[in-house]
């Protein structure tokens, strides 16, 4: 059970919404996943901060992982690969060479306009906002109540808050909107937004701990249009 | 008075401009001017408006006429000659006017200017090139001036440094800052003059000793002198009073603020009664003898509730401007808008925080207030010195409890206020986060040597045992970002070359000058109209919990959110809504009660005891006799000699509970301790809740076969238990955010440029990074022993122990008890802050994701059930 996260009925469309933060699109077998942030601490210790390294490499390995577990063809990244000036670096184009499948796309994000496209060698195809991909538009940041063409985006790192007796505790999350599905995100260093659910929203929550679980916390509406 | 003739001795022209005032000086002002004259640096102790500001500022003219003299032609430009420290930018305008007076009059040709983070930067710029004579600043601005490469230049004609409200910084990491930067200062100006102003401290040595160091360098290299400690005048204590509710209103079973407003009439009677004297006087308008008052409250919310509560009662009051609140959140322009209603007296009432605590410079009001338990002594003693003084020279302060045992607080303070048993302030030891950013600060004011700065910085009493390794580990973070080398490939802020540490780097230099002045400051939301002003600010943390269009309480306004854009919260002013809207919830509001006055409950409980039950005492006694009655009956009353144990069942489970009075934080350690002891021996689930008084154990199962309290509370194993007992990591999370920004890693520049937002992080991916990746870190380690010391108070834990261990041999007492007795009551009703228990981390997710769906429906996750339902 572990691991395998919650499938959903999102816009007509069966996917399965996988822990550390992933939506896996079985038909199309491709892995959507958002604000991986790669190269942050270098980023902070450009900058004089002393912020120690170590964070991509289990992002990357994770992200491996799942590709494999899953037999998944393709990779789309929407929006912020990378954190900025200075996250890039022969090891990581190595590390993400090594972990990802074939077929890459990245919907450029804000970081990734000051951080740089990835090198040529990669083989990403790199699109704006709005790209379409099989029956997805796909974007960074959302569009929440534009009455837009449905979409899958990031940019927003989307945290539930809990709160109990004498605890709290803020655990990634999916939401779930009539015409968005907002991933959490990936990179484990990247803070997040408190999300404060509107009454059409369905929330998953993404725990990382123990193998990894994806939990709804609220009962699934009628599947949308 | 015009210039004194030119052959005037210098003090006696000082003498003849106090006597041109009307005033005398005082012994204690002639000893200071005389010691300064001799080269002697010290500490002045005495209390508020004695007159300490003139002592000190009098050996600087003294000393600057004797200087003036010889030639009595106008000197040229002069470097800064004095420093004037002070703990609030607030009180830095005000200082600045008082040492600016006797200027003219002696013929002085000084000039007086402020710096504090609200300086122009233009007059910043100003004061570089042409600097004042004397410069009225805040420790954060001497660590910028210290930063700046032509610092020794400019600051190497300092003649002396006076540090204003010394007890205020003394215990805290702004103090460390300053003796630091005193360091810097006496090593370039060998015979600088240091003097300190203080309350009265029990702890006088160690704040002279942090004040002028322990040896170290001297002038060459030889010991530095003794300073000497000069005491003002003492004051008979202050006249404490104690609204009481009346007899039926007290009830046997108090918890924390179930009084709650109720003592309003009677406050506002009094407030009544005050205005009808101003009135009476309102006719003689040259003088203005009209009254006021100050409430003082525990936390702002509380001031903001209070000030509520009283526009609601007296709209009148209201509407013509008579009340007002001040508290550190506001706006500063609203602050000083308040201040000055004090000092024009149009005010009637200001309901305010700590912040009308210090030093402003405000006329004595006729009545001041404290709602709620007075904490600590030496607090009640600052506050009421605020209002007039009888003619026996008493001040007077009215307390207003907010829970039945807060009346005892009240008794008990009176007492520890007539034997003067004031709380210590215990500088701190070696916070390794101010030294790095110390560090930085030197190697950006002209850089530094490793073992020229190394021995300064060991002439301080906080880093005077700072080990060579220690010193090379912060070091290393400054330069290497840390041990774990290869996790800092990029990293760089002070560079060392020819062994000289500097920064090279434009954007660390800018970033570390804005996060100087950062030490104190929260992550806060700046609160603004859409359209206009600033209320104030308020922390993010209270505006997460907000949606749009809820209503809160701020600024003595109903106001309601609009939206949170740019770190401000837009509102706009409410109309109706909830009786009882939210009131923003600060951090810091949970002082605990200081050891001296639980002490001091404890001994009032033991005479009132000794007295008898029948015995007529003292108001506060008559007011809450049935409690203690009912207390005695059931179980027993509590003393310095008796440490009283109590087990009661319900259908929670078992209950024990344990008195120890030492102040809420030390039972949260102590708690955790006991009950990680009680289960280690016994293995069971308990759930734990604290407060001022005791702590409870809550546990499913009897309370068999656990060790003896001897065993329990031995000090023996203390850190080792309770770093097992305690979530340490949680603890050192909540104390690393400071850390972590004191030693630069929390990256909150001038808002709103993108390179400013890509290096932010919280603090606690910060600490879970560190944590990862360089678990050596010593900033985790730094933020490991704050957690302990301050968290917990462990120092104050330790000697507890000391006392309870002895106890437990011969002063026990333990009593089964059918239900909850008036003590166990509110500890009962405050759960609970703390919680022990094994279950794995993914359960309590599930369970509370349960307790979330049952809660569906209302859109926002339930609040923490604390002090619900009904008593068992």
């Amino acid at each position: 059970m572990s691991g395998h996260g919650a499938e959903v009925l999102w816009q007509g469309t069966p996917l399965r919404l996988l822990p550390g933060g992933a939506v896996l699109w079985p038909a199309g077998r491709t892995l959507f996943v958002a604000d991986l942030h790669l190269g942050k601490a270098r980023v902070f210790q450009g900058r004089g901060v002393p912020v120690p390294e170590g964070d991509d490499a289990p992002d990357l390995a994770r992200l491996a992982g799942i590709c494999h577990r899953w037999e998944v063809a393709r990779v789309a990244v929407l929006g912020d690969l990378v954190h900025g000036p200075g996250s890039w670096n022969p090891k990581l184009e190595e590390a993400l060479e090594r972990s990802l499948p074939p077929e890459r796309l990245l919907v450029r994000g804000n970081h990734d306009r000051s951080g740089g496209d990835p090198p040529d060698t990669l083989g990403f195809r790199v699109v704006a906002e709005g790209a379409a991909l099989g029956p997805f538009v796909l974007r960074h940041a959302p569009r929440i109540g534009s009455g837009g063409p449905p979409h899958l985006a990031g940019h927003l790192h989307p945290v539930f808050s809990l709160r109990g007796a004498g605890d709290r505790l803020r655990i990634p999350c999916f939401v779930l909107g009539p015409d968005y599905l907002v991933l959490p995100a990936w990179g484990t260093f990247t803070g997040g937004q408190a999300w404060i659910p509107r009454p059409e929203e369905r929330i998953y929550l993404d725990v990382r701990e123990d193998g990894g679980s994806v939990v709804a916390i609220r009962p699934a509406s009628p599947a949308g249009p | 008075m015009t210039s004194p003739p030119p052959d005037t001795p210098p003090t006696a022209a000082l003498r003849d401009w106090f006597a041109s005032r009307g005033w005398t000086p005082s012994a204690f002002q002639e000893e200071l001017w005389g010691a300064w004259r001799a080269g002697e640096s010290g500490l002045l102790m005495a209390p508020t408006g004695v007159g300490k500001t003139m002592a000190a500022w009098g050996g600087a003219l003294v000393d600057g006429l004797a200087r003036a003299r010889p030639s009595g032609a106008e000197p040229p430009a002069e470097p800064l000659r004095y420093l004037w420290i002070t703990p609030l930018r607030a009180l830095a305008r005000d200082t600045a006017a008082q040492l600016e007076a006797p200027l003219a009059p002696l013929g002085l040709p000084w000039t007086v200017e402020v710096r504090t983070g609200d300086t122009a930067s233009s007059r910043k710029l100003r004061q570089r090139t042409l600097p004042p004579t004397a410069l009225v600043t805040t420790p954060e601005s001497l660590s910028i001036l210290l930063s700046w490469p032509a610092a020794a230049r400019r600051l190497r004609g300092l003649r002396g440094v006076v540090v204003d409200e010394w007890h205020e910084l003394l215990g805290s990491k702004r103090g460390v800052q300053l003796e630091l930067g005193l360091a810097r200062l006496r090593l370039w100006n060998p015979g600088l003059r240091c003097w300190a102003l203080s309350a009265t401290l029990p702890n006088e040595e160690e704040a002279l000793e942090a004040l002028l160091g322990c040896g170290g360098p001297g002038p060459q290299g030889g010991p530095v002198r003794r300073g000497r400690i000069i005491r003002g005048p003492t004051r008979p204590p202050p006249e404490v009073t104690t609204l009481l509710p009346s007899p039926g209103e007290t009830g046997r079973f108090p918890w924390a603020g179930h009084l709650g407003l109720r003592l309003l009439p009677g406050v506002v009677d009094r407030l009544a009664s005050l205005d009808a004297s101003r009135d009476g006087a309102a006719g003689d308008r040259a003088t203005r003898g009209r009254a006021s008052a100050l409430l003082f409250t525990n936390t702002r919310s509380q001031a903001e509730r209070w000030h509520e509560a009283l526009a609601r009662a007296r709209p009148d009051w209201a509407e013509r401007g008579r009340l007002a609140l001040h508290h550190g959140s506001l706006d500063r322009r609203e602050r000083a808008r308040v201040e000055a209603g004090l000092r024009d007296r149009s005010l009637l009432c200001v309901v305010c925080t700590s912040t009308l605590e210090l030093g402003v410079d405000l006329p004595a009001v006729e009545l001041v207030i404290q709602v709620g338990s007075p904490r600590g002594v030496g607090r009640l003693l600052q506050r009421a010195g605020r209002s007039e003084h009888t003619p026996e020279g008493r001040s007077r302060l009215l307390g207003v409890p907010t829970h039945a045992l807060e009346i005892v607080e009240f008794a008990a303070a009176r007492r520890a206020l007539e034997d003067l048993r004031l709380e210590p302030r215990r500088p701190l030891d070696q916070p390794l986060d101010v030294l790095a950013q110390h560090l930085v600060t030197v190697a950006l004011g002209g850089g530094f040597r490793s073992e020229a700065l190394l021995r300064e910085v060991r002439s301080t009493r906080a880093f005077r045992n700072l080990s060579p390794t220690l010193w090379a580990s912060v070091l290393d973070l400054v330069t290497r970002g840390g041990a774990a080398l290869q996790a800092y490939p990029r990293y760089r802020r002070v560079v060392e070359e020819d062994g000289v540490f500097r920064v090279v780097d434009s954007d660390v230099e800018r970033r570390h000058r804005w996060s100087i002045g950062t030490i104190t400051d929260d992550a806060q939301l700046r609160v603004r109209f859409r359209r206009g002003a600033t209320l104030g600010s308020v922390e993010e943390s209270f505006l997460a919990q907000l949606r749009p269009g809820d209503t809160f309480l701020f600024a003595g306004r109903r106001l309601a959110l609009v939206e949170i854009r740019d770190l401000t919260a837009w509102v706009r002013n409410a109309k109706g809504g909830p009786a009882s809207p939210r009131t923003p919830r600060w951090m810091g509001g949970r002082l605990p009660l200081s050891t001296e006055l639980a002490g001091a409950v404890l001994e009032t409980f033991r005479s009132w005891e000794a007295a008898g039950p029948d015995a007529p005492g003292s108001p506060e006694f008559e007011s809450v006799r049935s409690l203690l009655a009912l207390q005695g009956t059931w179980s027993r009353i509590p003393g310095p000699d008796r440490l009283l144990v109590e087990r009661t069942r319900s259908r929670e489970g078992h209950h024990l509970f344990l008195y120890p009075f030492l102040g809420r934080l030390v039972h949260e350690g102590l708690g955790a301790l006991v009950a990680h002891r009680i289960s280690r021996a016994t293995p069971r689930s308990l759930q734990l809740s604290a407060n001022d008084y005791g702590i409870e154990f809550l546990s499913p199962d009897p309370f068999e076969g656990i060790p003896p309290w001897a065993e329990l509370l031995a000090p023996g194993g203390l850190e080792a238990d309770i770093l097992e007992a305690l979530n340490a990591a949680e603890l050192s999370k909540r104390r690393f955010r400071g850390v972590a920004r004191v030693a630069g890693l929390l990256v909150t520049g001038p808002g709103g440029r993108a390179s400013a937002r890509q290096l932010q992080a919280s603090s606690g991916l910060l600490f879970d990074v560190l944590t990862r990746w360089d678990p050596d870190n010593l900033l985790l380690a730094q933020a490991r022993t704050e957690a302990l010391e301050s968290e917990l108070e462990f120092t104050q834990l330790k000697q507890g122990l000391e006392r309870l261990s002895g106890l437990a041999e011969g002063g026990l007492v333990e009593v089964d008890t059918p239900r909850l007795t008036p003590l166990a009551f509110p500890l009962w009703a405050e759960r609970l802050h703390a919680r022990v228990s094994t279950e794995r981390w993914i359960d309590r997710v599930t369970r509370m994701a349960a307790t979330l769906e049952r809660a569906a429906g209302s859109g926002r996750p339930p609040r923490s059930r604390r002090g619900a339902g009904s008593p068992p």
